[in-house]
């Protein structure tokens, strides 16, 4: 049962962990895109500077509820059905 | 330097693969001659290829196990003996909890060598006759033939989610790298030279002074 416990908890930490991960991914991949999208808009004011700063960071407000990020929380659910299905493979076939 | 970049790159390359090998199932076609417990001493050089302790495995007081073993014999003549131990939930990760049912059948499928029942049996693990290790057996499928050979699915499907994971690693380093690790070494280095600028032109003026007091 102790086992159980502790393969529960590290599964939790590892999913968690990955979790935090990919979003982050995703946040700086569409931060990217947002940049690219301004440099190409306005030419005249490309590269690193305050009002590029400003648009990314109203584009990125509800970034959290877009779909994508949303489905992250497969993140949680598909390890832990994999490790159900292997349970169920392995011990009543 | 060079060298022991190569060196290292193989011994990973030699200990990933064979960390795969050991883990991941393989199946291998061969019947069943007999099926027995056997208590067997797990000594500290192979207690690595027995499963861990506490996992249903009966230990006596003087450290013996009391394992399950499948003889068996495979279509080519040779022997292979799997032991059967439950892996509980602990590593590596197969959540094996049924040995008894599985002994129970490997008992039920023995057959002799006049009339063979051919069976595919999964297991991990390697048989090293020096560390008396043998591979633990998942499962068992009775086949028709020892001509057949079952595709090995579940370890082809482990080893694409492994190489899927490997390029989003790569990615999202690459990334990390791109947008936070080289502007923060830009940053660093643009600081850098404004400090060297600083005291150059600092040193430049001592050296003007000094000029100038020479003069």
């Amino acid at each position: 049962m102790a086992a159980l416990v502790r393969l529960i908890i590290f599964l939790i930490i590892a999913e968690t962990v990955f979790y935090l991960l990919l979003r982050v991914y995703l946040r700086s991949l569409r931060t990217e895109r947002l940049e690219d999208i301004w440099d190409a808009r306005h030419p005249d004011q490309a590269g690193n500077n305050p009002a590029r700063r400003e648009f990314v960071r109203k584009a990125l407000v509800g970034f959290e509820k877009t779909l994508k990020v949303r489905l992250l929380v497969l993140v949680f659910i598909i390890p832990t059905l994999a490790v159900m299905g292997i349970v169920y493979l392995v011990n009543w076939q | 330097m060079h060298y022991v970049k190569v060196v290292l790159g193989v011994l990973l390359g030699v200990f990933v693969f064979a960390f795969l090998d050991y883990v991941l199932p393989s199946k291998n076609t061969v019947y069943i001659s007999s099926a027995y417990n056997r208590l067997t001493d797990v000594t500290p050089s192979n207690t690595m290829f027995y499963a861990s302790e506490n996992t249903g495995t009966v230990e006596n007081t003087s450290g013996l196990r009391d394992v399950r073993f499948i003889e068996t014999v495979r279509p080519n003549g040779k022997v292979f003996v799997y032991r059967n131990e439950d892996t509980g939930w602990i590593w590596p990760p197969y959540f094996k909890y049924d040995s008894a049912n599985l002994q129970a059948e490997a008992t039920n499928l023995r057959s002799s060598r006049q009339d063979p029942q051919w069976v595919s049996v999964t297991a991990y693990g390697w048989r090293l006759p020096w560390l008396s290790t043998y591979p633990n057996a998942i499962s068992i499928d009775t086949l028709a033939s020892p001509s057949e050979q079952p595709k090995n699915w579940p370890a082809l499907i482990i080893l694409t989610v492994l190489f899927i994971f490997l390029v989003l690693f790569w990615r999202m380093w690459a990334q990390f790298r791109e947008r936070t690790i080289d502007p923060a070494i830009r940053s660093a280095d643009a600081h850098f030279d404004r400090v060297e600028a600083r005291g150059r032109s600092w040193l430049d003026r001592l050296k003007g002074t000094n000029k100038g007091g020479g003069k």
